[in-house]
């Protein structure tokens, strides 16, 4: 007996039913397979702006205070932090003699770390870096205590602390995602004054 | 068959649907990974190119500093020929300023990474230890002072006198030197390039006189950064002990008849340093050396004392960085073993402050019969030829180097095999060296470094660049100082018969040499003179019979008393006296044979 074309043709309600769901399921899982993928992306690439940043910060705080003249850092207390840091850096030579600038400080701010440059006089400039800095470093809580064991009491998100010609520099910034998480990142660094 | 391709062919295009839909998401997931990765390595490679550059630039700094210190002129290749180093590029020019001050800028380049650093350093030819006593300004020499050296590394000051190591005093300046009359210099004076000496009738210098190819830029003192809150004034009967450490006093005094001891190691910085009537100060150098900073002040009471607990002259150091028209007066009593360095100020000496080491000063007023000792040893110890670094910063980069963030290879169309490596890319110079080769052969090279083949030298004797030495040896300087006795010297001076016998009695005993010369000094001793310096010299040994025998300045008799004081003679000193012309009277010959 010949088959006609009316049973050759066509699927099966069960056939049918079995290959959209086959189908479906497999799309449901790509499609969360490429939304996990960029997820992960996305946070990824999202921790990466604020490690750049920190990075970038304190680099520039770090080569400001290499060049700076040890004689004009301020606060000049050892053992002690400190959200801010005043000083002059070289300038080079100029008609033969030694250039300093003019008083310039790095100061935490809130959540910014502001750069001026004769900082309280009339013509004082300021500079904003950053404003994500976190009110206190990473693993920090104001308690009096040393939560991070990094051997100093409730800093705040900047310090510095000086030893002999050393500066420890620690930073946190902390950024809000639009999907309401925070990304925290923390730097630290320890520069030797050259002058 | 038919059948069954017929129902395949209908159904054909859903696997390969399924499967390009498959092929998509892998290609999107891989796509979306690379992409994650790249920016990941690129965000990697520009964050460690950026610190490579700034190390490439340090490294680059550093040679060029260290360059200096041997008489090279710091540049290091150029923007079109730069250095190589590591897989980066680098190169550094210098400005020279006004007061030798040299003003380096290195720029390196590295991957992506980008850094100009600029150094600011003052060079310096010598260790100021190797000055002597050294003034900037003119020097001028009160009356019947004596300037002489001995080396601590060898003995005492008492057992160098009146030996070769006593004749090699250093006194030097930038300007003139007037020596006044009764000065006693045993050693050389070295004027500034336009200075002149002016030698008043009656003094005395062993070594000559010579002029510096250049003047000596003194470096600033080095104050170490020490805060200073307090002051330390102290008044007591029992001594107040400073213990070791690193100090600071605005200002640190001891009062009237009061002890205090400075304990080492200790680096002491204060404003004022004042000693009082009968106070004494004790550098105690036992367990380390002392550093005393002055910034402002130093007054030491005529009748105050200042010690040092041991001779070593490198181990108590005075650095003053006090200006011009500031107080500074070492008025102690003191045999002072130490090293005084104040190149901005005006010192002032007394006769009691005797001192053992070396001064380097911008002026002196040293009181008249003050003595200063060279310690030959400062040289060595207290030599850095480092030039002193005086600040270091950020440069802004140029524009053109800066923007273009690729591999400086490419960007700048250089070959890295072409290119010189760090250390041999520093700027040609007129290379003078004397130098011994691997088989013990004596060459010397004059011409163009970078024609110069350094794997000849085994042993360097002598090397400078552009005139400029980076290498001395250690007699340097030391070749126009003929005698090996200061005595000597004084016999040969042009001092009158009574003044050399004054002379020479004071310094009695003296060798065997300046015995010898007197006796054959021309013009000659009288022989009353020549016979008085003899006779405080007893027991004469038979070299200086044999020249007193030769010597026509003794009178017969004088010379009899000499030979029957030491008779038996030996047989050399006998057939001297048969032999002499003009003969000993017959009678004191007979005297003198009789005694055999």
């Amino acid at each position: 007996m010949k088959p006609t074309s009316s049973q050759r043709a066509g699927w099966t309600l069960v056939e049918l039913m079995l290959a959209a769901g086959l189908t479906g399921l497999v799309m449901t899982k790509a499609a969360l397979v490429l939304r996990e993928a960029f997820g992960a992306a996305g946070r990824s690439t999202a921790a990466m702006h604020p490690e750049d940043q920190a990075r970038a910060l304190m680099e520039r705080i770090s080569l400001a205070i290499m060049g700076s003249d040890r004689d004009t850092l301020f606060p000049a207390a050892e053992s002690v932090h400190t959200s801010q840091i005043r000083y002059s850096m070289s300038l080079g030579l100029e008609d033969g003699e030694l250039v300093w600038s003019e008083p310039e400080e790095i100061r935490l701010d809130g959540s910014a770390v502001e750069w001026r440059e004769n900082p309280g006089a009339a013509d004082e400039r300021r500079v904003t870096w950053t404003s994500l800095v976190s009110p206190l470093l990473a693993g920090e809580v104001v308690n009096g205590e040393d939560d991070n064991g990094n051997g100093l009491v409730d800093e705040e998100g900047l310090s510095f602390e000086l030893d002999g010609d050393s500066v420890h520099i620690r930073l946190t910034l902390r950024r809000p995602e639009v999907d309401g998480r925070t990304v925290e990142q923390t730097v630290e660094s320890v520069v030797c004054i050259r002058n | 068959m038919t059948h069954l391709c017929q129902s395949c062919s209908k159904r054909r295009g859903g696997a390969l649907l399924l499967s390009v839909v498959a092929v998509m998401v892998v290609s999107i997931l891989a796509a979306g990974f690379l992409n994650l990765t790249l920016s990941v390595t690129r965000r990697m490679n520009a964050s460690a190119d950026s610190a490579r550059a700034l190390e490439l630039a340090e490294a680059g700094l550093a040679e060029a500093y260290t360059g200096l210190a041997l008489a090279r002129t710091g540049a290091i290749g150029s923007e079109a020929a730069p250095a190589v180093f590591g897989d980066g590029l680098l190169w550094v020019e210098t400005i020279e300023h006004a007061g030798g001050r040299v003003e380096l800028r290195s720029t390196a380049l590295h991957g992506s990474g980008r850094a100009t650093l600029g150094l600011v350093a003052q060079p310096t030819a010598l260790g100021v230890g190797s000055l002597g006593f050294f003034t900037s300004e003119d020097l001028r020499l009160n009356p019947d002072v004596r300037l002489d050296s001995y080396d601590s590394a060898l003995g005492t000051y008492a057992d160098q006198m009146n030996t070769a190591l006593n004749n090699k005093g250093i006194v030097g300046s930038n300007g003139d030197v007037s020596v006044a009359s009764g000065n006693l210099i045993f050693g050389k004076i070295i004027i500034g390039t336009l200075g002149t000496v002016d030698l008043a009738s009656g003094a005395i210098v062993t070594g000559g006189t010579s002029q510096r190819a250049d003047d000596e830029v003194l470096p600033p003192v080095d104050v170490p950064p020490l805060t200073a809150t307090t002051s330390l004034k102290f008044i007591g009967a029992t001594p107040k002990i400073v213990a070791p450490g690193e100090l600071a006093y605005q200002t640190l005094s001891v009062g009237k008849a009061s002890n205090m001891v400075l304990t080492g190691p200790m680096t002491l910085v204060v404003d004022d340093l004042k000693l009082g009537l009968g106070a004494e100060l004790v550098f105690d150098t036992t367990d380390g050396p002392i550093q005393l900073y002055v910034k402002n002040s130093l007054d030491m009471a005529t009748s105050s004392i200042v010690s040092t607990s041991t001779q070593v002259t490198s181990d108590t150091q005075i650095y003053v960085s006090a200006p011009a028209g500031k107080s500074v007066n070492f008025g102690a009593k003191s045999q002072f073993y130490g090293f005084i360095y104040a190149p901005e100020a005006e010192i002032h000496i007394s006769a009691q402050y005797e001192l053992y080491g070396g001064l380097v000063c911008k002026e002196l007023q040293l009181a008249a019969q003050g003595k200063m000792h060279y310690d030959l040893a400062l040289g060595a110890t207290l030599k850095s030829t480092l030039p002193v670094l005086q600040a270091w910063r950020v440069v802004e980069m140029p524009t053109s180097i800066a923007t273009v963030r690729k591999d400086p290879f490419a960007v700048m169309g250089l070959e890295k095999n072409a290119l010189l490596a760090l250390g041999e890319a520093h700027a040609d110079q007129l290379l003078d060296i004397r130098y011994e080769t691997s088989g013990g052969a004596t060459k010397s090279y004059l011409g163009l470094e970078s024609e110069f083949d350094w794997s000849e030298v085994a042993l360097l004797l002598y090397g400078s660049r552009d005139g400029l030495a980076f290498f001395l040896p250690d007699d340097y300087g030391e070749g126009d100082i003929v005698a090996s006795d200061p005595l000597v010297d004084l016999v040969e001076s042009s001092l009158s018969s009574k003044q050399l016998r004054d002379q020479l009695l004071a310094a009695s005993p003296v060798s065997s040499d300046a015995l010898i010369a007197a006796c054959g000094r021309d013009p000659a001793m009288s022989s009353s003179d020549l016979d008085s310096v003899l006779d405080a010299n007893y027991p004469l040994g038979s070299d200086v019979l044999l020249a007193a025998v030769a010597s026509a300045a003794l009178s017969s008799s004088a010379l009899k008393d000499a030979l029957i004081a030491h008779s038996p003679l030996a047989p050399e000193v006998l057939d001297a006296v048969l032999a002499r012309q003009p003969p000993l009277s017959s009678s004191d010959l007979s005297n003198v044979l009789a005694k055999q």
